[in-house]
């Protein structure tokens, strides 16, 4: 039954994440497409689209981080368990530890930062005048779901539904 | 006191690395560490955090990943190849200078090594054994001929070398085509005089209606590297542009012209694209933490007068650069050594009068080379599987093609005009 409710908090949370992510990358390609088309063939060109751009590419650049958890996709040196096997499951522990202390202190500064930029009126951004604070949220927000993310990878290592398997070579195949 | 701090660190650094701590969480923690030693609020990496990732440059990263990722989802990769063999695959050894000319090709379209051993290696590996090349030879030539995917531009590892140098993308972008060249030059050569000695059949030369069918056929994955360069050397687009307009091209040619990914693909696409760039992007801003350490303690200057103290030929320090770069190549993925080294080896460049262009596509080619390099090298690891051999299998075929690389690296370390020629030509 826990299995099952699990199961389901974690299909749903990736599927926010995956629109999440890719209605941002969307936004950004068709708002750099659209500001490069006006540039190159009209005198007009949208002054705003540097800001959404980079912040579309912010925001994905930290949830996806969240998601790379999830996929067990970070990029890590994975020499060691090569050459020692047995080291493996300690160090696949070792790295979740690694991910849940970062994820702490990303909850801890990045909350401070973000209630720092709420409460100063200026904060803003160049352009669209976007409050910052939105954008420092991101850090925190990225700190929650590394947590829950990287719960739910240590409860399929320990219940052997993944033998803390490691896909280094695999995930770096994309980079 | 301070020498102490920096042990410090640096042992933090190394040890989180070789414990297989993500490497952007190691760098982050080095940093953090060693501003909070220093006395500084520990508030301003969420600042550093914040601003690395808040630049229209790294648009760029996400943009070539993207591209890759729509040509290997869709057809294009078995265009590109198809092609090659249609250009080369009459000649001695064929399809297997085929393989090594697709590996070009699609090294302009996409920036990474071991995505060129995924994509090309995946499917020609199969390919030569069926065709009776040797199984050592093939698997060999398609681990270590993927370095091209680096060289050749776009490379996302000079990208983001460009982004910590300040160095103009597009001059850097200029010093990978003859080293590519070379590269696709000597390999196949030695693929041919391999092939030729063991007796290996040769195809007859394809017909001009045959090789104008090709052609036809894969016009629209041809035209992709021409619309990256010509656009950028034209002055039509800059870097960052071209990757906005390549990626909306290829969605273009695979889903209404090829036909081979539908609407509902493009989701999956981008969002594997996000998560990859993610996991690049991320190590960028754990390197500006540990930067803002370095730079605070000032090691690149430190290390660079201690390395002075000591070495005074350029020749020298390259050299043990090479060795140096090697060694990590073969532990480190290539963002991440490029994101952590650069900032070290700049200062040292000017003192020794080497250009950091050439220097920049010694450093890709060089780590390039290192993800190949037995015993660690994770496209060894990645051929095996493909091929279904073990570890010692895949480093012992890649051995003779590994010598020729590092040849072919000494050769563009001492002769830096073989690097220099094209962009001295155009920028001047």
């Amino acid at each position: 039954m826990n299995r099952k409710i699990l199961e389901k908090f974690d299909r749903l949370l990736g599927g926010v994440e995956d629109w999440a992510l890719f209605l941002s990358v969307i936004l950004a390609l068709l708002v750099a497409l659209t500001n490069v088309a006006l540039r190159k063939l009209t005198p007009v060109s949208l002054y705003w689209s540097d800001e959404v751009v980079r912040k579309a590419i912010f925001f994905s650049a930290f949830i996806g981080c969240s998601a790379a958890v999830r996929r067990r996709a970070l990029i890590r040196i994975d020499a060691m368990p090569q050459m020692l096997p047995v080291l493996k499951k300690p160090l696949t522990l070792l790295n979740h530890l690694a991910v849940l202390v970062f994820a702490g202190i990303m909850i801890r500064l990045g909350w401070k930062f973000t209630l720092v930029a709420f409460r100063d009126p200026f904060a803003r951004t160049s352009t669209l005048q976007i409050p910052e604070w939105w954008f420092y949220a991101v850090l925190p927000t990225m700190g929650a779901l590394l947590v829950v993310h990287t719960l739910l990878v240590m409860i399929e290592d320990w219940t052997g539904r993944r033998d803390g398997a490691d896909d280094t070579a695999a995930d770096q195949g994309q980079a | 006191m301070m020498d102490s701090q920096v042990i410090i660190v640096l042992a933090l650094l190394l040890g989180s690395l070789a414990t297989t701590v993500p490497v952007f969480i190691a760098l982050f923690f080095a940093g953090l560490a060693g501003l909070m030693l220093a006395g500084i609020d520990p508030q301003i990496v969420i600042e550093v955090l914040y601003r690395s990732m808040d630049k229209f440059a790294l648009i760029v990263v996400l943009f070539f990943v993207l591209c890759g990722n729509i040509m290997t989802s869709g057809s294009i990769v078995q265009k590109l190849i198809k092609t090659a063999d249609a250009m080369v695959g009459f000649l001695p050894g064929g399809l297997a200078v085929a393989g090594v000319l697709a590996c070009g090709f699609f090294g302009a379209i996409s920036g990474s090594t071991v995505a060129t051993v995924v994509a090309i290696g995946g499917f020609m590996i199969p390919a030569l054994v069926r065709h009776g090349y040797d199984p050592s030879f093939s698997v060999g030539l398609m681990t270590t001929a993927p370095v091209l995917g680096v060289v050749i531009p776009p490379s996302i590892s000079m990208i983001l070398y460009a982004m910590i140098s300040n160095d103009s993308l597009e001059a850097l972008f200029l010093t990978g085509f003859i080293p590519g060249l070379l590269i696709i030059v000597a390999m196949s050569v030695y693929a041919g005089l391999f092939c030729r000695r063991r007796g290996q059949q040769t195809r007859p030369r394809p017909t001009v209606k045959e090789l104008l069918a090709v052609f036809r056929e894969s016009i629209w994955a041809l035209l992709l590297p021409l619309l990256i360069f010509g656009g950028i050397y034209s002055g039509i687009f800059t870097a960052n542009e071209a990757a906005v307009v390549a990626c909306f091209y290829a969605f273009i040619v695979e889903i209404f012209i090829h036909k081979d990914m539908r609407l509902r693909d493009v989701k999956k696409v981008v969002v594997s694209s996000a998560v990859t760039s993610a996991t690049l992007l991320v190590i960028v801003s754990g390197a500006s933490v540990f930067g803002e350490y370095l730079t605070f303690e000032q090691i690149p200057d430190r290390i660079a007068q201690a390395v002075m103290a000591n070495v005074q030929s350029p020749w020298v320090f390259l050299m043990a650069v090479n060795v140096l770069l090697l060694v990590v190549g073969m532990f480190m993925d290539i963002i991440s050594a490029t994101l952590i080294l650069t900032p070290i080896f700049l200062p040292l460049l000017s003192r020794f009068g080497i250009d950091s262009l050439h220097f920049g596509l010694l450093m890709t080619l060089n780590l390039g080379i290192g993800y190949c390099t037995p015993p660690l090298g994770v496209s060894l690891y990645i051929s095996g599987a493909v091929a279904d051999r073990n570890l010692l299998y895949v480093s012992r075929s890649v051995l003779p093609f590994l010598f020729i690389q590092i040849a072919l690296l000494l050769l563009l370390t001492y002769v830096p005009e073989l690097v220099m020629w094209l962009p001295r030509l155009v920028y001047g």
